[in-house]
């Protein structure tokens, strides 16, 4: 009676351990199968485009502003006689193209200029045009200009016209990209 | 003498007086922002063009003020109305290692 005792003790200690010892397998399992799920849905989200709000960085962007144009973020009006293309994703941040167009009267424009918010400092600003000759032709009913920038990750590209009077008039758009064009993070 | 690394193309190639001309320009130039670890471990000298100029003729047409977040051999587009007679644009460069370029382009006009 007692071996018997014995024995079923024993098989029942055996049958606990091996099932605690499948346990953790399947816990680990279980989070494998949920971490891949949820790089999966990262990597949706990284190659798609990017909310400006999400990407914004307004403390960065008024240290490039004050530098260059000693304005902030505040005195940028958002205006739609200024058009910006850029792409909502770009696959290498070393290479993203930039197109402004300006339907603006030439000779009211001092200067266009184009601002990232992430890129390192000094490199939130990335160029500055003043259209000189090109404004004292009427008969040049648009300005255009086209450049391929660098951005550091994703990131708000601001083009701005500063008028002669000086208003800055401002255009949006957010890009993200698969890999940063910047040597260093920002 | 014209730079050799300096390339500009028209659209279209010959325009009529008064017609909008599309000018695309590319500098070949590593544009280096100074960010890149050099091999002591280092950041490297900023090396970029930052001043860029565009004549036609002797006007000057306009004027690029460039940092380091412009892409290596950066690529600039304009549009200008074309002239009343053949002209020559002539793009000046000058970067921080202190080279400067200078090449002109012949600007034909249909008469």
């Amino acid at each position: 009676m007692k071996r018997r005792k014995f024995l079923a003790l024993s098989l029942k200690a055996l049958g606990l351990s091996l099932a605690a010892s499948q346990l953790p397998q399947l816990t680990l399992a279980q989070e494998g199968e949920a971490s891949s799920l949820a790089t999966t849905e990262e990597h949706a989200d990284l190659m798609g485009p990017v909310r400006l709000e999400d990407v914004e960085d307004i403390k960065n962007l008024n240290i490039g502003l004050k530098r260059v144009l000693q304005k902030s973020y505040e005195d940028l009006e958002v205006s739609d006689v200024i058009r910006l293309e850029a792409p909502e994703y770009a696959e290498n941040g070393d290479k993203v193209a930039v197109e402004i167009h300006v339907s603006l009267p030439l000779e009211e424009i001092k200067a266009i200029h184009l601002f990232t918010d992430r890129n390192p400092q000094p490199y939130m600003h990335v160029l500055s045009m003043t259209p000189e000759g090109l404004a004292k032709d009427p008969r040049l009913g648009e300005l255009y200009l086209l450049t391929v920038i660098r951005l550091a990750e994703a990131a708000p590209i601001r083009a701005i016209v500063e008028s002669q009077d000086g208003r800055l008039l401002a255009s949006y758009k957010a890009t993200n990209v698969g890999s940063g064009g910047c040597g260093a993070p920002a | 003498m014209n730079s050799p690394n300096i390339l500009l193309a028209f659209n279209p190639r010959k325009a009529k007086p008064g017609e909008v001309i599309k000018v695309t320009l590319v500098v070949r130039h590593h544009m280096d922002h100074g960010l890149n670890l050099d091999i002591r471990g280092g950041f490297s000298l900023p090396d970029y063009i930052y001043d860029l100029q565009i004549y036609l003729g002797e006007t000057l047409l306009s004027q690029f003020k460039l940092e380091g977040s412009v892409s290596s051999d950066p690529l600039l587009g304009f549009q200008m109305i074309a002239p009343d007679a053949p002209s020559s644009i002539t793009v000046r460069y000058r970067d921080h290692a202190g080279e400067r370029g200078e090449a002109t382009f012949p600007l034909d006009v249909i008469i």
